[in-house]
């Protein structure tokens, strides 16, 4: 067998145990949601879990078998070492660029309104991420809800859900668009480190110098020194020391023991 | 079937556990020692539990024998109007001063089940800048279900709705035993949520490094403060890193450099680093420089002469150290 046979092999096959694991997985939630809407008023309990989870026992079991047959696979067939291609910081390539630029370049006007988009790609990323916090905070502290936090969610109904209904896509939009953020800094990055480039081109031709390379400065300030290091240690150790002595006194060790020494059923899904 | 079995030789060889995975086998271990809890269906109760163990472990897993500080910590600030919740704080700052996410590497059980679910060979999800931008939300988390609804709702917000350590651990351990029986007719949407999240943590840690590590886990996030003055953990110097960018490369966490608060101090990247830049931080507890005052008459002999050659290898061997010795005295 050729290596690029095997290659295929192995690709093709962890293809197939991942839509497996995939399937086995949504299997178990599907199975775990029937039961509880199985309209029962105790739907848990061991005939019911073991009927249905033996529907799924064969995608499991397969899903088992696949998993070993992988590792014998990765016996006969010996995965080749991937090569590390460097991670390359796009800002600051641009940025070390830029710095190396003479100070009154003309011609770089499409860099300027590049930056301008990105400014304003933040600010809406910001506004969004201001407003989803506000949202968060003004649904979590309010005042009239009820001590059973989790029945009024589940029940559908209620204050809390209505309102975690509402911010819920606030939520969503912050990560979305901090994420959409993100993507369009680096695209237009890239295309700002392309003008810069072509610039020195042009410089080059014209016979204009670029500014030379900066000596790594020989200058720390005091927070970067190991001595301004060492005496945060120290205080934060004495500090963290204090407190553990404190809770000691103040039965906050006690009050410990006594919620590990019970059951949490919060912890394990009793509520 | 000669070349088979050395085959599975050669994988044995390379696939042979490193250190950080025993210390994290013998911590998962040595976190639910209490055995016998397994067999008869209920939690340890001993002295031990007044003590937090510093990666998350259920308390309410039958065989933990500590603490869990999320869960401790949660509980304390449930209660903070009666109490100052200064034990758990002192405990989570000393484990964090003196260890980092050096907890997150080596000593948290669940960091283990994730490692060992990623070895299944399937198609990854590399890094990028999304899960880089989904990283910070376990800061979220940490704020609002950690820090805001215990102190609003007294309830502990994460362990409730989310902690999938306290479905698997807890849930599973209690449950699966018959003893425990009646615990099932009380199950009900919550448990059936968790159990959601559960099973989502566990298939999406099979695609993607360390899902619950990078995105969800409020402890982590807590001990990613301490990240700079953490006095165990890998550490870059500065003046030997040329920015060549491998170890960001090899590294599966979103960090931006390493030893940041995204860094879980495995130390892959301490092998990568072409100009050895990345070293241990504690290295320097453990290793000594050697300072013995040699005596100013003792002869250097070259190591060269000390060879007697046994076999023609080894006096190819004598003779080309002999021809370096002469090349730099000349």
């Amino acid at each position: 067998m050729t290596k690029k046979t095997i290659e295929k092999i192995r690709r093709i096959y962890g293809i197939c145990l991942a839509a497996m694991s995939i399937v086995v997985g949504i299997l178990l939630i599907v199975q775990a949601w029937s039961i509880f809407l199985s309209g029962e008023k105790n739907p848990y309990t061991v005939a019911s879990v073991t009927i249905h989870f033996k529907k799924i026992s064969p995608f499991v079991w397969g899903w088992v078998a696949m998993s070993l047959i992988s590792v014998v696979l990765s016996i006969a067939f010996p995965d080749k070492k991937e090569k590390v291609a460097a991670y390359v910081d796009v800002k600051l390539t641009f940025k070390r660029l830029q710095a190396r630029l003479p100070k009154t370049q003309d011609g770089m006007q499409e860099v300027e309104k590049q930056n301008f988009f990105q400014i304003v790609a933040w600010s809406v990323c910001a506004v969004l991420c201001v407003v989803a916090a506000v949202s968060i905070g003004w649904t979590l502290l309010e005042t009239s809800y009820t001590p059973r936090f989790e029945t009024e969610f589940f029940a559908g109904h209620g204050a809390v859900a209505d309102r975690l209904v509402r911010i819920l896509p606030w939520i969503f939009a912050a990560l979305a668009v901090y994420a959409c953020a993100l993507y369009f800094e680096e695209r237009s990055v890239k295309k700002q480190t392309e003008l810069v480039k072509a610039k020195f081109v042009e410089n080059a031709k014209q016979g204009v110098q670029a500014i030379k390379k900066e000596e790594k400065s020989a200058k720390t300030y005091f927070w970067q020194t190991k001595k301004f290091v060492f005496w945060v240690r120290i205080g934060i150790c004495v500090v963290g020391v204090a407190l553990f002595v404190v809770g000691i006194f103040n039965c906050g060790m006690a009050d410990v023991y006594e919620k590990a020494k019970n059951i949490c059923t919060q912890c394990i899904g009793l509520g | 079937m000669k070349k088979f079995f050395t085959k599975i030789k050669n994988w044995f060889v390379d696939h042979k556990p490193s250190k950080r995975r025993i210390i994290q086998l013998y911590t998962a271990l040595l976190y639910n020692a209490n055995i016998k809890g397994f067999f008869n269906g209920q939690i340890y109760k001993g002295p031990t539990k007044n003590l937090c163990v510093p990666g998350i472990n259920c308390y309410s897993c039958p065989g933990a024998v500590g603490s869990c500080p999320l869960g401790a910590l949660q509980n304390a600030l449930s209660a903070s109007d009666t109490r100052l919740p200064a034990y758990i704080f002192g405990i989570v700052i000393l484990f964090g001063l003196l260890l980092g996410r050096t907890i997150c590497g080596f000593l948290c059980p669940i960091g283990l089940g994730q490692d060992l679910l990623y070895k299944i060979k399937t198609p990854k999800l590399k890094k990028n800048k999304v899960t880089y931008a989904l990283s910070y939300l376990k800061y979220v988390l940490l704020i609002a279900l950690v820090v805001i609804v215990p102190l609003v709702f007294a309830v502990p917000g994460f362990c409730e709705f989310i902690c999938p350590a306290g479905t698997f651990e807890g849930g599973f351990g209690l449950l699966s035993n018959q003893a425990n029986e009646g615990l099932l007719a009380i199950l009900g949407p919550l448990f059936t949520w968790k159990f959601t999240v559960l099973v989502l943590v566990a298939v999406g840690g099979i695609f993607i490094f360390r899902i619950f590590c990078r995105f969800l886990c409020p402890l982590g996030a807590l001990y990613g403060f301490f990240c700079r003055i953490a006095m165990l953990g890998v550490k870059l110097d500065k003046n030997k890193c040329t920015d060549c960018g491998l170890c960001i490369s090899v590294c599966k966490m979103d960090i931006k450099r390493v030893g940041d608060h995204e860094c879980i101090h495995c130390g892959a990247c301490i092998s990568v680093c072409p100009t050895k830049a990345i070293t241990w931080k504690g290295s320097q507890l453990f290793v000594r420089e050697n300072n013995v005052d040699m005596p100013a008459d003792t002869e250097i002999k070259p190591i060269a002469s000390m060879l007697k050659p046994k076999t023609e290898t080894s006096a190819k061997v004598e003779k080309m150290a002999t021809a370096e010795v002469e090349n730099e005295n000349e």
